[in-house]
């Protein structure tokens, strides 16, 4: 009861407090909009780098060749390519999916969607993005520091991770007769490392990095889990939550039984540069050249197991709350109920579930017992039901509607479309004999950009398009928001797709020059075709980038509810106040009750019971 | 305009599979299986793109036709059905029922390259590294080459040990993996430093190489590539275009793509082990004490 006087009575916050050290949700939804969609750039900016480089391998570039040291010779060198695919890939995972999907529509949705005026620990949620300022400070500050940033890709696989000169590391004396080798390339220094130039400093800023956003997505799912099992509206029972709210209920669950193990192998990994413990390093020492370090008592396949405990998981988080956001739009522009509403929550706990006990298909070839490869190829190949339902009933549903094509709804199809491809591209790699081959080549880049771009992405597209309104009071610009849908489906599909052919050609991934290999050499003009459709692809965000600001001054003023939606977020104003609702609504009915007979074609979930108003529960 | 959408969805599923379809004849496919199992490995590889191409086209088709056929007319509602367990149940079943018939299917392949020995179908007995073999090498991976070690005889008398120490008259090459036609090869996969992962194209064969640990795998080339002729001491290709190549598969540094090696499968034992001696011949006289030692420098004293 305090905490619904604290809003409704409390005095008018400041500038400070309502727009920077906010404890309004969807004030922190917003900031979590913005910071996420800075780093897009960043990364998608990394990304066209790494695409250049793999276009035309030994040209030297034009203009941005300038920005390289001299002695590189106007190309990017083999060290600085490593760390722009790192790069890459843990900015748009850690910095731009999993902020948009659980920090923009956990945070803002959650509340909005259950009928609660805010979050459970509201401060907390404040906490959950301030902590990312250290991580995006630190993250940054990392591309700068001696060494370059962290290169050893986003898993950060000991032992090119881990090892630092701290590590034990000392050089042999020399017997006479051998050739001087290139031992003073790396400086006795604490915090350089003998493996990669960014395997040093930057590695463990990386690391500093990713245990505040650990941390940050930890206080952000405890929270979503406590709103969601305390501050339900009254009629608001589970099995009448929106399918974004349950996605995102799931989501938090899984997020906080797998992020602590991530934050304890960053930290065990932390250890091992900075303060020479042994949990990755084998026993028996490594040599780099002349350098030697002593034996450890570790284990490198032990990171591989804490990391893919989380990052398998994390794949399911940045995928269930974009499936719940779509399943939301496509009932709402189709105008008719979610087909399966049970089915689907059912299906996104399974996958939830299963996500627990797969991660080992990320190592059959790793070293780890083939026997156990065996049980995970069970489990991952089960995945693919909970997913096929998930699809089907997204079908259903659309048979026998009446579809609006909104930029909201087109991008939510092309999520199923794509999906339907990362899903099944997933069952090869899933088949132990066939991952032999497939592992690491351009096929798992097909299959994770079909996923987490062609599929996050475009959920994530459609949820800003479709939420704008009850974000900001105004709409986003349906012809812009059009054409920046077309093209990103046009030119995202000619990226990614011919990856999967590169994959078959058996193209190794995270290669600076596969010219020189000769198996790899007819593949180039698919190479150089998928650079030209990329760059194209990051030309096209630009429109979103515009629509988003332009939108947000001069776009078309929007009602409570512009899309006839029901569920109780579009019964606030747009935006909504401080409290969210004058009154606290009293839920009626499930989330999907469209086409139903009566004057209107829907019946939200709060407004009472119409005369001749036919109801499915 | 509806039908516009529908129409671009359409093409963009048509030109995917289109690219599948002309991939194949643009040499943008598979590389040539040259290993025993690689024939089972591309069955499973197609058997999964029939499955995963008929779902796809079933998906991507209703998914298209919904678009073309049901959209908003004025005055025109839809359906208002909320599920229907008995479609549930159909559609749960047969993906079901055909991935664990996936599973099942990839088994025994799986069980062939990794030597699990399936007696009954629990408990399953390992082989472990005691399959039979023809030729033992030692493979071991350092930023950022691959150092091979052929034993003499082909085989040692303690595989374990010797994979581990070596024999002071093994054979050195570098980026070079000899074997020959039909041979069933043991490889001990070794590193050095970082992770590599021994990649084998044309024998559909992976293996990360793990620090601290030896990692055991094995293949069989049914194709021969060169003959050795020991006139010139050289290698002659059997056919200009079978060059076999090996690369890393897993991240191991800046010059990570670097690590190119080259396959050669000799026509017979005896063409192998002409090749051996004539290259051991070599090694002892760069290893006489007057000489620098060739592969050992620059190896920071680890032999």
């Amino acid at each position: 009861m305090n905490h619904d006087t604290h809003h409704t009575t409390g005095s008018k916050p400041g500038f400070l407090t309502s727009y920077l050290f906010s404890q309004d949700h969807k004030m922190i939804g917003i900031q979590f909009l913005f910071s996420g969609l800075i780093f897009f750039g960043i990364g998608g900016l990394l990304a066209l780098l790494v695409r250049l480089q793999l276009g035309w391998p030994d040209g030297n570039l034009p203009y941005i060749g300038k920005w390289f040291p001299q002695s590189w010779g106007g190309k990017m060198s083999p060290e600085f390519y490593t760390m722009l695919f790192t790069m890459h890939a843990s900015i748009m995972i850690f910095f731009v999916i999993i902020p948009w999907l659980t920090g923009t529509f956990g945070n803002f949705l959650i509340p909005l969607m259950i009928g609660a005026r805010d979050m459970a620990f509201p401060k907390l949620n404040m906490f959950s993005y301030w902590v990312m300022w250290p991580a995006f400070i630190i993250i940054l500050a990392s591309f700068f520091v001696d060494g370059g940033a962290a290169s050893s890709g986003w898993t950060s696989y000991p032992t090119l991770a881990n090892v630092g000169a701290e590590a034990g590391l000392e050089k042999l004396p020399f017997k006479p007769g051998d050739a001087p080798t290139s031992y003073t390339v790396f400086k006795d220094d604490a915090f350089n490392s003998p493996a990669a130039p960014g395997a040093g400093m930057g590695q463990i800023f990386w690391l500093v990095s990713l245990i505040f956003v650990g941390i940050g997505s930890m206080m952000g799912s405890v929270n979503y889990i406590t709103t969601i099992l305390n501050m339900r509206a009254p009629g608001m029972d589970l099995m009448r939550m929106p399918l974004t709210v349950w996605s995102l209920f799931i989501t938090a669950i899984l997020q906080a039984l797998a992020l602590p193990v991530l934050t304890v192998a960053l930290m065990l990994q932390l250890l091992d540069k900075l303060i020479a413990t042994n949990f990755f390093l084998p026993p028996g020492g490594l040599s780099f050249g002349n350098w030697h370090t002593t034996p450890g008592g570790g284990q490198p396949l032990l990171w591989q197991h804490l990391f893919w405990f989380y990052s398998h998981p994390a794949v399911y988080i940045m995928i269930l709350p974009a499936m719940g956001v779509v399943s939301d739009i496509i009932a709402t522009f189709a105008r008719k109920p979610m087909f399966g509403y049970k089915p689907m929550v059912f299906s996104m706990a399974a996958i939830a579930s299963l996500g627990f006990i797969v991660w080992g298909h990320h190592m059959f070839q790793s070293g780890m017992d083939p026997r156990l490869g065996t049980g995970f190829m069970l489990a991952t190949i089960l995945i693919a039901v909970p997913s096929a339902i998930k699809t089907f009933n997204w079908l259903a549903t659309l048979w026998g509607s009446s579809i609006l094509y909104t930029t909201a709804m087109l991008n939510a199809l092309a999520f199923v479309s794509m999906f339907v491809i990362g899903g099944l591209s997933g069952i090869f790699m899933a088949a132990t004999p066939v991952d032999v081959y497939f592992h690491d080549t351009y096929f798992i880049v097909a299959h994770i950009h079909y996923v987490l771009f062609m599929s996050s992405i475009f959920g994530i597209f459609a949820g800003v398009t479709f939420w704008f309104p009850k974000m900001f009071g105004r709409l986003m610009n349906e012809p812009l928001g059009k054409v920046h849908f077309a093209l990103t489906f046009i030119f995202g599909n000619l990226t990614f797709f011919p990856m999967h052919i590169l994959g078959i050609g058996g193209h190794p991934r995270r290669y600076y020059d596969p010219t020189i290999y000769q198996y790899l050499e007819n593949l180039q003009p698919l190479n150089q075709f998928m650079t030209i459709s990329a760059l194209l692809l990051g030309l096209t965000q630009l429109l979103f980038v515009t629509n988003i600001f332009y939108s947000l001054w001069f776009g078309a003023k929007a009602s409570k509810n512009p899309w006839n939606c029901n569920t109780l977020e579009w019964d606030a104003p747009s935006p909504p106040p401080h409290g969210n609702f004058d009154q606290i609504p009293q839920v009626q009915r499930g989330p999907y009750e469209y086409a139903i007979d009566g004057p209107m074609d829907h019946l939200t979930q709060s407004s009472p019971a119409v005369d001749g108003g036919k109801i499915h529960e | 305009m509806h039908r516009c959408w529908g129409l671009l969805f359409a093409a963009v599923n048509l030109a995917a599979i289109g690219l599948f379809v002309v991939s194949p004849a643009m040499g943008w496919w598979l590389p040539r299986n040259i290993a025993s199992y690689g024939a089972d490995i591309d069955h499973l590889f197609y058997l999964i793109l029939v499955a995963t191409g008929f779902f796809f086209v079933i998906t991507q088709g209703t998914l298209v036709y919904c678009m073309f056929r049901f959209n908003a007319k004025d005055g025109v509602k839809s359906k208002n059905i909320h599920g229907n367990t008995k479609l549930e149940i159909i559609w749960t079943a047969i993906p079901a029922i055909i991935l664990i018939y996936l599973g099942f299917a990839q088994t025994p392949t799986w069980a062939k390259m990794k030597y699990i020995e399936i007696d009954t179908w629990f408990p399953v007995k390992y082989k472990g590294t005691n399959i039979e073999s023809d030729l033992h090498v030692t493979v071991l991976g350092r930023q950022w080459e691959w150092r091979m070690r052929y034993p003499q005889g082909n085989i040692p008398a303690d595989p374990q040990a010797w994979a581990d120490l070596g024999n002071l008259n093994d054979l050195h090459a570098v980026n070079e993996l000899h074997a020959w036609k039909d041979a069933r090869v043991k490889i001990h996969l070794k590193t050095q430093d970082v992770i590599h992962s021994f990649f084998l194209p044309n024998l559909r064969l992976k293996q990360d190489a793990l620090p601290g640990k030896i990692m055991p795998m094995w293949f069989q080339p049914i194709e021969a590539n060169v003959r050795f002729n020991p006139k010139t001491r050289m290698l002659e290709e059997l056919n200009p275009s079978s060059t076999w190549e090996i690369a890393c598969a897993e991240l191991c540094g800046g010059n990570h793509y670097r690590m190119r090696g080259k396959l050669f499968v000799h026509e017979s034992k005896q063409d192998y082990e002409r090749w051996f001696a004539d290259a051991l011949k070599n090694q002892r006289l760069h290893e006489s004490p007057r000489v620098q030692p060739v592969v050992a420098a620059g190896n920071g004293g680890n032999p």
